[in-house]
């Protein structure tokens, strides 16, 4: 169960996950995508030339791009924002 | 970044603390529930007449067990996604790199953003639930007050005193539990109300490319 996540949340933990190549069945499983879906935003990304496609002996594996660092971080910059500026919840 | 993670910390701990504390409440409202419906059922049936306050005992009695029952299911799918949360966080190594701790941040939106309404209900619950309760408490109390003073120390004079007690105290439990809900969707709000935001300068990112 990984609740309900935003396409953006899922592009970032999708390029998080392929600083080392991967295949896409490996994707789908950590990114808990059907294939459809999956296939959907591997797609969208390799087409924006954040994810490589890589063949290797018949072995497809995809790899996040020096590209997708600037996204990456960008994302990573918001969120922190959004939990630094609101106030904590405490018991 | 570590000041960040024990802030998440605090928040998971105090969420997972606070859905545990309401599954405790609303089994104890789901029990004080069929004790009072049932044991004004057998008042109603014992006297042969219908009055109209054991009625509204087996009512709210009654609306108690099943607001109790939704409430219970409700809280353990809650409690499902903190403990996943949890493990995620636990699984955290001592210095935890801005992914890792933005991967917890993602978690716990996701689950909010996914039981944002049930949080609301459980508000709403939490108030409609404590307002019963005082009420019954209150009822038991003066009824066990009257027993007392006609029948002086009887064990049916005392057993409406504890239960009335018991009574009052899961109501004031339960306004407890929806105001802590509530301050914890207000700050989860507040995050929320920063998306647009985010989601706006994402999307600008992506279109750059």
């Amino acid at each position: 169960m990984k609740g309900r996540r935003t396409n953006y949340e899922i592009y970032w933990e999708i390029l998080v996950f392929c600083w080392k190549p991967k295949t896409f069945t490996s994707i789908i499983n950590r990114c808990d995508l059907n294939s459809k879906i999956g296939q959907e935003h591997v797609h969208f990304l390799t087409e924006k030339n954040y994810l490589l496609l890589q063949i290797q002996d018949d072995k497809k594996t995809y790899i996040t791009t020096e590209q997708a660092q600037e996204y990456i971080t960008l994302f990573t910059q918001l969120y922190r924002k959004m939990f630094d500026n609101s106030p904590s919840f405490k018991l | 970044m570590d000041e960040i993670k024990i802030k998440c910390k605090n928040e998971i701990r105090s969420f997972f603390g606070l859905t545990l504390i309401n599954i405790v409440v609303a089994a104890l409202i789901m029990a004080l529930g069929i004790g009072f419906g049932i044991t004004q059922l057998l008042v109603v049936i014992n006297s042969g007449e219908i009055l109209l306050t054991p009625l509204f005992l087996i009512g709210a009695g009654f609306t108690a067990v099943i607001a109790g029952v939704y409430w219970l299911t409700k809280t353990a799918e809650i409690l499902y996604g903190i403990d996943q949360i949890n493990s995620t966080y636990e699984q955290l190594p001592q210095h935890p790199n801005q992914d890792q701790v933005t991967n917890v941040f993602v978690e716990m939106l996701a689950h909010y953003r996914k039981n944002q309404p049930l949080i609301g209900t459980m508000t709403s619950l939490g108030r409609i639930s404590g307002v019963i309760f005082i009420i019954v408490g209150c009822l038991s109390l003066i009824y066990a007050g009257y027993t007392l003073l006609v029948s002086g120390i009887v064990i049916e004079g005392l057993s409406q005193l504890a239960g009335g007690i018991i009574a009052a105290c899961v109501g004031i439990g339960s306004f407890l539990i929806a105001k802590y809900f509530k301050s914890y969707a207000g700050v989860w709000e507040t995050r929320l109300q920063m998306e647009p935001t985010i989601q706006d300068a994402l999307k600008k990112q992506l279109e750059g490319n």
